[in-house]
């Protein structure tokens, strides 16, 4: 609901952009946050995703779907190399956790998770995109500029990755 | 509730705890703002960093130089005046490191990346210029090695503020703004690192090892070069090789930063031109299904610009994406090889992304 009163805001040409990212700001963190797994790079996909937002967002903020534009600016941030450069990182076999976690995760979150962290970037945005988002697998490809067919491969593929992990997980207990 | 729907479920689920854990919008648009303002500046401080190197002509023959005629033709570069204080401001031993339109010059210190994690520091190494690269994300204990394992440094781009850092012993890291790019030079010798600052300076057009600091390529990554005269089969001898390293924009960020390559002074121009020459004709290898095309063609591509004796020629090679792989010299494309690879690494440093998996694939070492 907030996103479609944003959105529509926006459309109307009558946001300013200050206004629209604090709006939109934490949802995009969010977002950031689930294709990246880490708070920094999170906060830097955001930010670099915004850089180029605001630089067009006279042009960006009649676009039809400005959330969108930006969603694909921050996947697409995070994919590409410059952004492996600038937060000098390498890829871990492990997930480290770097936040506290008040309530422990099931089971099942944590599958998720360490799932998604071996997930090549664009897969596990599609799967933020598709799980978390809700967008069709059409809409997920023009964010990642690929075709629907394609996304719902690496779906799919998600999918039963996790499937098998959660038997697997399931047999270890039997 | 069907096997599928509940993976599905349990994604939504997961997802949207782990959300809760992304961290708090604060001040999001000031921080975009004041990002974008420096970028600008650094932008209009010509700051777009060119790398180089140059393969310093060592031929024993050396006969002429360029074609006049070629000087005005699009991917033909002009050869760079040489600035008159070069002489007077680098020690003789020193050599001229160029990064983002800066030059500055430096020991024969050896080549590493900046930010190197300090508890990494395996000691082995000697002292080193960095620029940025994949470096291990991990957090040391100290923020310098211990004094066994201490080594000086000069960084590239290293986003920290400016001023002089003291440690124990007299070490000091202190980090200058010269144009627009950070350096940081990290010694426990002053006069050392005021000699090098001392020398350091914003480059104008083309630096001294004959690239310049902006090239096409890095707004066109599918550009191919002008071929002149019918490329490199008719260049000549090649006097000199400038092995020019830039950064491939992202259409969608507005960095405009190139990366720079390492210089180098060794010889060895007529085996790298025959390295080239040995290449295959065609294009690869590619695999273009496992990139964005936003992506596809990498994000960094090296412009060698070969001093022949009957003209200049540039010759692209491109190995950091999934797709357009390959050494083009606007006449004859070639597939990108493990000799070229080897080539380019041999001429200083680790020069090539180890992320790159067609570069892991074809050097193994990597």
């Amino acid at each position: 609901m907030e996103r479609v009163a944003a959105s529509s805001a926006v459309s109307a040409g009558e946001v300013t952009f200050e206004e629209w990212v604090a709006a939109r700001g934490q949802s995009l963190l969010r977002f950031a946050y689930l294709v990246t797994g880490d708070p920094i790079a999170a906060e830097d996909a955001v930010q670099e995703g915004l850089v180029s937002a605001c630089a067009r967002w006279p042009r960006i903020r009649t676009a039809d779907d400005p959330e969108a534009y930006v969603r694909r600016m921050i996947a697409n941030a995070h994919i590409s190399w410059w952004r492996r450069v600038i937060r000098r990182e390498s890829p871990v076999a492990e997930v480290r956790s770097d936040q506290p976690t008040v309530d422990p995760d099931s089971a099942e979150t944590q599958a998720v998770w360490e799932l998604c962290a071996t997930l090549p970037r664009r897969q596990r945005a599609a799967v933020v995109l598709r799980f978390y988002e809700g967008l069709t697998y059409a809409e997920i490809g023009r964010i990642l500029d690929c075709g629907e067919a394609t996304v719902r491969s690496q779906v799919h593929r998600a999918l039963a990755a996790l499937r098998a992990r959660l038997e697997s997980e399931g047999d270890g207990d039997a | 509730m069907p096997e599928d729907d509940r993976i599905e479920e349990i994604f939504r689920t997961a997802l949207s705890r782990k959300a809760e854990a992304a961290p708090p919008e604060r001040g999001l648009a000031r921080l975009v703002r004041t990002r974008l303002v420096r970028r600008r500046r650094r932008r209009v401080a010509g700051a777009t960093v060119a790398c180089v190197a140059v393969i310093a002509g060592v031929m024993a023959v050396v006969q002429g130089s360029g074609s006049d005629s070629d000087r005005g033709r699009p991917d033909v570069v002009q050869r760079p005046d040489r600035p008159t204080t070069e002489s007077t401001k680098k020690p003789d031993n020193w050599r001229w490191e160029s990064y983002g339109g800066v030059e500055v010059a430096v020991p024969r210190w050896n080549y590493g990346r900046t930010g190197q994690p300090p508890c990494l520091m395996t000691g082995a190494q000697g002292p080193y210029v960095g620029r940025p690269g994949t470096v291990e994300t991990i957090g040391c204990a100290d923020p310098i090695p211990p004094l066994g394992k201490r080594k000086p440094y000069l960084w590239f781009d290293n986003p920290v503020p400016t001023g002089a850092r003291t440690y124990d012993h007299g070490w000091v890291a202190e980090t200058r703004i010269i144009g627009s790019v950070p350096i940081t030079v990290f010694s426990d010798d002053a006069e050392e690192r005021r000699q090098i600052f001392e020398t350091a300076r914003v480059v104008d057009r083309v630096d001294l090892h004959g690239c310049p600091i902006n090239h096409p390529i890095s707004e066109e990554p599918t550009r191919r070069p002008e071929p002149v005269d019918g490329g490199l089969e008719t260049v000549g001898i090649v006097q000199s090789v400038s092995i020019c390293r830039y950064h491939v924009v992202d259409p969608l960020s507005s960095y405009r930063l190139m990366h720079p390559l390492i210089a180098s002074d060794r010889a060895g121009v007529g085996a790298f031109v025959r390295t080239i020459r040995s290449a295959p004709e065609g294009t690869g290898p590619n695999s273009p299904e496992h990139c964005l095309l936003d992506v596809a063609y990498g994000d960094e591509a090296i412009v060698l610009i070969l001093h022949g004796e009957r003209h200049d020629q540039q010759v692209f090679v491109r190995y950091s994406g999934c797709d357009g792989h390959g050494i083009d010299d606007g006449t004859t494309q070639r597939e990108l090889t493990g000799d070229m690879l080897w080539a380019l690494t041999e001429q200083r440093g680790p020069p090539l992304a180890i992320t790159d998996s067609t570069v892991a694939d074809l050097v193994p070492i990597f």
